[in-house]
């Protein structure tokens, strides 16, 4: 049940005409069994699975907090971390290390055999996984009061807005907005029905449109072009990704404040800045706050000297990558993002300026706009523009690894992308007939990534570019949405 | 409502037909005086008078100028009638809604226009097949020619007959129009017959080949053409609905919004023909360059399957109420190139014949022009495996002018059985 579905809009309808009928502790338990219809509708052998580490969770943070021995809160934490990242690597990394490790072993001549898996990657257990995991850290770390309620902290994990393809909501965040009477605001609705139209705008007219010029550019055993041509497919897979990711962070958030709940902003104008540290703080930035938060601060984060710092760049952004998929290119991916953050911190650090946060704020902190909004055409505006250019194309390559860990799997994936790299600085013959709609989407999503932050806030609008605003928003879906209920490129992870 | 945007939706139109009626029709000839012959010849065969070509646009901007207006003025009145019955949170709900339904309406309207469709018109070889149709049917309702001549069928007729050859043959007395799709199925003639209303065509020519009844491949008209009218007649006949086809779902939201009817002609406008053209480009770049090869691969899906009754059952109700209509129908039993009609099942090409034999001898509107009238293509005269070189086209396009002039000169409609050229 994908949110650009009819099912899905069907079974909205439902949950929100018994929601607005009932009082809180009905409306918790109705959204808990709405969550979990919605999560086994894939496939209900999932839910036991997602029960598992929920209840496992509370029950360990429960202990957590009723425990004040050191040792044993520690040791408590570990069972549960133990458990999650078991859970995590069975059934998306085992067959993965199996196979390196025997090919890392054939390559010195000894033959290992491992017995390969065969279960299907539950949906989203990345995400729940993590979700579940910082709320026993937080409870450890005493940040947070365990909840004494099984049923809030079930509908935490599994609130099902977020439960395949977050934003991974803190605990702290979410937590609260289950145990409180939740409240209708009017002007949070209208916000809402905007952020699900935007969603879809950004989904099946972005997303799903150019996802056919990058499956293209990435179905066959060689890339389709032979020239400056590819980074065509890489654009389209640039705006695909954001359109398909941000789109899902829309309606999640969008159908949530239906509900009167507020989930974190994920995306914020990731193609609009100059260097990777502001990357990671408009791009997943509930990843990336989980990422400092809970592995590269505790691992010293820049504290510990410049060689420690480094190391933990690239050890956060590894995992990163890891996170994503387990594949190499995955791993390379989060390592070429690594490397661009230690550069700059390198670069930063030769030219004595102060070195910015590697990952983001506090999600729901308001970052100030990149510099574009500066006047336009002074000189700062123009270095700026100059910068964010360069940026998006190096992050149109580290886009190239990460699409190469989906080629089929008879592909050379290492060929693949250095003839395809090849192809990137060879000299165009002529445009491609396929640039001007990847012009069209791909101003189309810079202009939303631009304007960001009025989008959050669509019930303040003069009521002329609201109207006209839904009005094309509905036609732009009608004319050009692709509506073939495809999955959200997320729900793999 | 503000008095200033009442004033220009009311003064606009007031002032666009007083400027057509004074002066339209002396400016559309003085611009054809001076610029006819380029204008002709950019229109492609499409319209030969240039002064009543302009004078029929300018016509058409004054009526889209007062369509928009209006319908802009009744979208913002009912909108505000809606929403001062809402909290001014949610007017734009009520605007939104109205605007969208006004666009729906709108493009109902407009689409009756040729100025309307010439916003999509991409260039030749680059225009999406709707737009294509609507134009050379709206146009061809402007020509003046007695005899109007319709061709149609799949991208086959399009390559069997040149029409501008065709009409320099004929000369003055005829129009032929090539609608070009749809057409890749039989049943794709029946959605013809409703767009027909009101055009003055009097004979419409089809080429048929085993592609149009032994094929599996999906009808393409079906999206854009489909009325929930046809359905009792379709299932009447036959059809297998697959009401979950993509197709289908959105012919049917199509029927309430006419959005959904414009979405290739807008994505192709919006996005430019490369992403629309992007899934055919992958599937060529898969084609293999070898016909023999690609024959192989296409053949299995030419048989007698379950959908053939209703192809032919519709080609049956098409040229029956072509008949109601005092219009003529050519059947032209045409072939595929022999690499690919050797290697489907042999029964298939006798079936055909004999079915278009009992169609000639039941309607009296129908002339039969057999394979043996026709001439024979060779390997040597297709290009792929369907269409013909231009050699080819041009002997075609001439046996069509001679057979077209052999029924303008015997006119009127034969009362029994049909007419069918065999020479034996």
């Amino acid at each position: 049940m994908v949110f650009n579905s009819l099912t899905f809009l069907i079974f909205l309808g439902c949950v929100l005409f018994l929601y607005y009928r009932l009082a809180h502790r009905g409306q918790n338990w109705m959204l808990l069994a709405a969550s979990y219809l919605f999560y086994g509708w894939w496939d209900y052998r999932f839910l036991g699975l997602l029960l598992f580490t929920t209840l496992f969770d509370y029950q360990c943070a429960l202990w957590i907090d009723q425990e004040n021995r050191a040792a044993r809160r520690k040791l408590l934490l570990a069972s549960s971390m133990t458990v999650n990242l078991g859970v995590l690597s069975i059934f998306k990394y085992f067959n993965f290390f199996a196979t390196s490790l025997q090919a890392a072993f054939g390559s010195m001549g000894i033959e290992l055999s491992f017995p390969m898996l065969h279960v299907v990657l539950p949906l989203g257990i990345s995400f729940y996984t993590f979700l579940s995991m910082s709320y026993t850290i937080d409870v450890y770390r005493k940040q947070l009061k365990a909840t004494r309620n099984p049923l809030e902290f079930m509908l935490y994990v599994a609130f099902f807005p977020h439960l395949v393809a977050g934003p991974i909501v803190r605990a702290s965040y979410l937590l609260p907005q289950c145990q409180k009477t939740r409240t209708i605001v009017s002007a949070e609705v209208a916000n809402g029905l905007w952020l699900i139209l935007m969603g879809l705008i950004k989904k099946v007219v972005i997303a799903d449109t150019l996802s056919q010029v990058a499956m293209w550019g990435f179905s066959g055993k060689t890339p389709p072009f032979e020239d400056a041509n590819s980074w065509l497919a890489l654009y389209a897979f640039a705006f695909q990704i954001y359109g398909d990711f941000s789109g899902y962070s829309d309606i999640a958030r969008g159908v949530s404040k239906l509900m009167g709940f507020e989930l974190v902003v994920n995306f914020r104008a990731p193609y609009l800045v100059a260097n990777a540290a502001a990357f990671w703080r408009h791009w997943h930035i509930s990843l990336s706050t989980w990422l400092r938060d809970y592995l590269y601060i505790p691992l010293g984060g820049n504290r510990k000297g410049p060689a420690r710092t480094y190391c933990n760049l690239m050890l956060t952004m590894f995992l990163g990558g890891l996170w994503h998929g387990a594949g190499a290119a995955y791993i390379v991916w989060g390592l070429y993002h690594g490397a661009l953050l230690a550069i700059q911190r390198g670069w930063n650090d030769l030219i004595g300026r102060s070195s910015t946060a590697v990952v983001a704020v506090d999600a729901r902190a308001i970052e100030p706009q990149p510099k574009l909004a500066t006047p336009m055409l002074s000189l700062a505006w123009l270095k700026e523009a100059l910068l964010v250019i360069v940026f998006f194309h190096l992050t149109c390559v580290g886009w190239l690894f990460f699409r190469s860990g989906a080629l089929p799997r008879d592909v050379n994936q290492l060929k693949f992308v250095t003839d395809y790299l090849r192809t990137m600085i060879v000299m165009p013959h002529g445009a491609d007939p396929i640039l001007p709609g990847i012009v069209v989407l791909g101003a189309l999503c810079l202009f939303f990534q631009w304007k960001h932050e009025a989008m959050d806030r669509f019930s303040k609008w003069p009521l002329f570019w609201q109207t006209t605003s839904v009005t094309f928003g509905m036609a732009a879906i009608a004319f050009l949405g692709v509506f073939e209920g495809s999955q959200f490129i997320y729900f793999q992870f | 409502m503000n008095r200033i945007f009442r004033t220009v939706c009311v003064g606009l139109p007031l002032a666009a037909w007083a400027g057509y009626l004074a002066l339209g029709h002396s400016l559309a000839f003085w611009v054809a005086g001076k610029w006819g012959p380029k204008i002709v010849a950019a229109g492609d065969g499409k319209f030969s008078d240039a002064g009543t070509f302009i004078q029929a646009r300018l016509f058409e901007g004054a009526w889209l100028m007062t369509a928009t207006l209006g319908i802009l003025l009744v979208v913002v009145y009912l909108g505000g009638v809606w929403a001062r019955k809402l909290p001014e949170l949610w007017h734009w709900v009520s605007y939104s809604v109205c605007g969208f339904v006004g666009l729906n309406v709108w493009l109902k309207v407009a689409m009756t226009t040729v100025l309307f469709w010439g916003v999509f018109w991409n260039g030749k070889g680059t225009t999406d097949s709707l737009t294509q149709f609507n134009m050379k049917l709206l146009l061809m309702k402007e020509n003046s020619a007695p005899t109007q001549v319709i061709l149609a069928g799949s991208s086959q007729i399009h390559a069997q007959v040149d029409h501008r050859l065709l009409n320099e043959q004929l000369g003055k007395g005829f129009n032929c129009t090539d609608l070009g799709f749809p057409g890749n199925r039989a049943n794709d003639f029946l959605w013809l017959n409703r767009q027909l209303e009101g055009s003055r065509a009097s004979i419409i020519v089809c080429y048929v080949s085993e592609g149009s009844f032994f094929n599996d491949g999906l009808s393409i008209g079906v999206p854009v053409f489909l009325s929930m009218r046809d359905l009792p007649e379709f299932m009447r006949l036959g059809w297998r609905l697959d009401w979950d086809s993509k197709s289908m779902k959105y012919a049917i939201l199509a029927n309430f919004a006419p959005v959904f009817r414009m979405r290739d002609s807008v994505s192709q406008r919006v996005l430019g023909d490369g992403l629309n053209r992007l899934p055919q480009r992958r599937r060529d770049s898969t084609l293999a360059s070898d016909l023999i090869e690609r024959a192989n691969v296409a053949a299995p899906y030419y048989h007698f399957g379950p959908q053939v009754p209703f192809e032919m059952a519709a080609l049956d109700a098409f040229i029956a109420k072509c008949h109601s209509k005092n219009q003529r129908v050519v059947i032209c039993c045409g072939q595929m190139n022999p690499i690919l009609a050797s290697r489907i099942p042999a029964e298939l090409r006798p079936r055909m014949r004999d079915y278009l034999h009992q169609l000639a001898a039941k309607h009296s509107n129908m002339r039969l022009l057999d394979q043996d009238v026709l001439p024979l293509q060779t390997e040597a005269n297709y290009e792929d495996l369907t269409h013909v070189n231009r050699n080819a086209q041009i002997q075609f396009t001439k046996l069509i002018g001679v057979e077209l002039e052999k029924m303008a000169s015997s006119q009127g409609s034969p009362t029994a059985g049909g007419d069918v050229s065999i020479l034996r």
